[in-house]
């Protein structure tokens, strides 16, 4: 069969999609079992991206890592670069050293991204390349965060050196199925397309909800079966799903990653799809910052343009090993260069010893986002993805508080935006769409949301 | 001893370590200064320090959140500006103003200078020297008034970082002003394009 030239709408999105690759995808685009698509994704990476891919592949390999409790030299010295660039750094006093002086360096949070973007975006980032990601706040901020195709293809180094670690070999072929992003929700983007910088080989990100397939669950098993994917991105959540349905998934390496695995999960998994397992801590705004490896306590961080701190709540250094919030400098994100990002995440840290010789920073007893799903009144499970998804496009706010009472009732918090109006009558009909029209919700705006003492909760589920 | 600009630049330059040390009342090792203050005013100034006085230092030394690292800085300004004041010829200086330049004028000093820098920089030794003579209202040795003004206004930290703020507050106006011209001038051209087809339409 003669392949079908590519369309101009794929070449724009995905310039370095092959031949080999374009027929392969629409082979399964077009496949009986194929899932609900509803997008149309490119990685949008052209040459330039995939050589940075590759100066990176290196840096993982051979460059020392951010072990100790100072930053290097190198961290200090691309942090002092910034200055003249990034707004957030204008008021630094004269005489101001970045390495002497890192720990005063101001920080910055979720919040910051949320409500003055602009101080984190460097004045002279070309803008025209920026991918925008909206995230749905497991932290209580929904926020928009800028991306570049470089910095997200870069991400793929960092799986094939979790692989590799892991005793894992990828080899990924142009046009075939090799990668599978996998949840469960109500609603989600389903897609399939190609990795440039996997040699053009295939990732599909579908919803195990039996509603996305057209053919119900038997389509999906077929599909799943068929796709035969190396390696499985998805969450904890959604892996339960996986082996509470007995789904005909055979991966080499699973890579868990948005909430909190905990140990137990991982094993149960690892026993369930015959895989390698990793726990990958990572977020839209800093990228993968750590991940578990074999035979290692904690979350490894490997990247070595990553530097980790954890501070307290006055913003200063922790002791070695005390319990503090993670904070990220570094990364490879141009639109959004980390200078001391509280993630609101927290740990203690650790140096640890990897196979390699090198010595890398360690995150002990990591506290991330926990895993929240509430229930509707007709029994089904709805996430906190699917609300933040939900009610964020609708109304302007800062942060929010979802807390689900055993007897179902609801009490949403929105702090809103200062002076911009928020319809509290258009949540209350959207969160009716997903729990039911008669579920009983109450909607409180409080411009001092998040403001008290501590992580605001904002999801919270006492539902049975 | 004299009030000689010089003389007292290079006092600065040879500030011993200690009072470059941590100023952070929580973090060991670290430099009381309120003590350094009460010394100070007992060697050199009018009257002791008050009360108050050294509580707002000690205050300083304490605060915890955002506040911590400028007052972190403002109190290590004004642990390098206690050496310098420690010099005999500073003795009998006003109480008042010195209370005045230690929690005021130093204070926008460290908003905008590191401490290390006054010890460091000759140029940032310099402007801590006049700034302590201008804020305690005395003359430099060897300058007449309008040359010891003029310096000041050529090294002072406060008043560059006011001027720049000025001037890109300026730039800002100018460029929004800049802005709105160019749309108004782009809806007045889509408008009579838009009269134009109007026009040709109806003909």
């Amino acid at each position: 069969m003669q392949p079908t030239a590519i369309p101009d709408d794929w070449r724009t999105r995905a310039p370095l999609l092959g031949a080999r690759a374009w027929q392969g995808l629409t082979s399964w685009l077009e496949h009986p079992d194929a899932p609900r698509w509803n997008r149309t994704m490119g990685d949008r990476v052209g040459e330039r991206e995939l050589e940075a891919l590759a100066r990176f592949r290196r840096a993982l390999a051979d460059e020392p890592l951010e072990a100790a409790r100072e930053p290097s030299a190198a961290m200090a010295a691309r942090v002092d670069a910034l200055r003249g660039t990034l707004p957030l750094l204008d008021a630094l006093p004269y005489g101001f050293d970045c390495a002497r002086d890192f720990a005063d360096l101001p920080t910055s949070s979720r919040e910051d991204i949320a409500r003055r973007l602009e101080e984190l975006v460097p004045r002279d980032a070309e803008l025209d390349r920026a991918i925008v990601y909206s995230t749905s706040g497991t932290t209580g901020h929904s926020v928009v965060v800028p991306s570049h195709p470089g910095a997200m293809v870069q991400n793929l180094a960092h799986l094939e050196r979790l692989a590799a670690l892991h005793g894992v070999a990828l080899a990924p072929e142009a046009g075939v199925p090799f990668a599978l992003n996998a949840g469960v929700q109500q609603r989600t983007y389903v897609f399939a397309t190609s990795l440039s910088g996997w040699a053009g080989a295939l990732l599909a990100k579908v919803n195990l909800a039996a509603h996305d397939w057209a053919g119900g669950a038997a389509s999906r098993a077929r599909f799943l079966a068929a796709w035969a994917p190396t390696l499985l991105a998805s969450e904890p959540v959604s892996l339960g799903e996986v082996l509470r349905l007995e789904l005909p998934l055979r991966p080499k390496l699973v890579v868990s990653s948005a909430v909190t695995l905990t140990p137990a999960t991982a094993r149960a998994v690892s026993a369930g799809l015959g895989a390698a397992v990793v726990d990958l801590y990572s977020a839209t705004e800093t990228g993968p910052v750590a991940a578990t490896l074999p035979d290692v306590e904690g979350h490894v961080v490997l990247c070595p343009d990553v530097y980790v701190e954890a501070l307290d709540a006055d913003g200063e250094r922790v002791p070695e090993g005390a319990r503090g919030e993670l904070t990220v400098t570094g990364g490879r994100n141009p639109y959004l260069p980390l200078v001391r990002y509280r993630t609101g995440d927290h740990g203690r840290l650790g140096t640890t010893l990897l196979p390699d010789g090198r010595r890398a920073r360690v995150i002990l007893d990591l506290e991330g986002r926990a895993s929240v799903s509430f229930r509707a009144l007709d029994g089904s499970t709805v996430t906190s993805v699917d609300v933040a998804r939900t009610i964020r496009p609708l109304v302007p706010f800062v942060q929010q508080a979802l807390v689900q009472r055993a007897d179902l009732a609801l009490e949403l918090r929105l702090r809103p935006l200062p002076h911009v109006p928020i319809s509290v009558e258009v949540v209350d009909h959207a969160l009716r769409e997903l729990f039911g029209r008669d579920a009983r919700i109450e909607i409180i705006l409080d411009p001092e949301l998040g403001n008290g003492a501590g992580k605001l909760v904002a999801w919270q589920s006492e539902a049975p | 001893m004299t009030l000689d600009v010089e003389r007292l630049s290079n006092r600065l330059a040879a500030a011993p370590a200690c009072f470059l040390s941590p100023v952070d009342a929580r973090l060991t090792g670290s430099v009381d200064v309120a003590a350094i203050v009460a010394d100070l005013f007992r060697d050199r100034a009018t009257r002791a320090a008050e009360p108050a006085e050294l509580e707002a230092v000690r205050m300083a030394a304490a605060l915890g959140g955002d506040a911590r690292k400028a007052a972190r800085r403002h109190l290590g300004v004004a642990l390098v500006a206690a050496w310098l004041l420690h010099d005999e010829a500073f003795a009998g200086t006003d109480a008042g103003k010195l209370a005045a330049l230690l929690a005021g004028r130093l204070g926008e000093l460290a908003a905008l200078v590191v401490p290390r820098a006054f010890v460091e920089d000759p140029d940032r030794r310099e402007e801590l020297v006049r700034v302590c003579l201008d804020a305690l209202g005395l003359a430099p040795d060897h300058e007449l008034s309008a040359d010891a003004e003029d310096r000041l206004a050529t090294l002072d930290s406060t008043k560059r970082a006011r001027l720049l703020a000025d001037a890109r507050a300026r730039e800002q106006t100018r460029e929004a002003e800049r802005k709105k011209k160019l749309e108004e001038l782009k809806r007045r051209e889509d408008e009579e394009r838009l009269q134009a087809a109007r026009t040709t339409f109806e003909d």
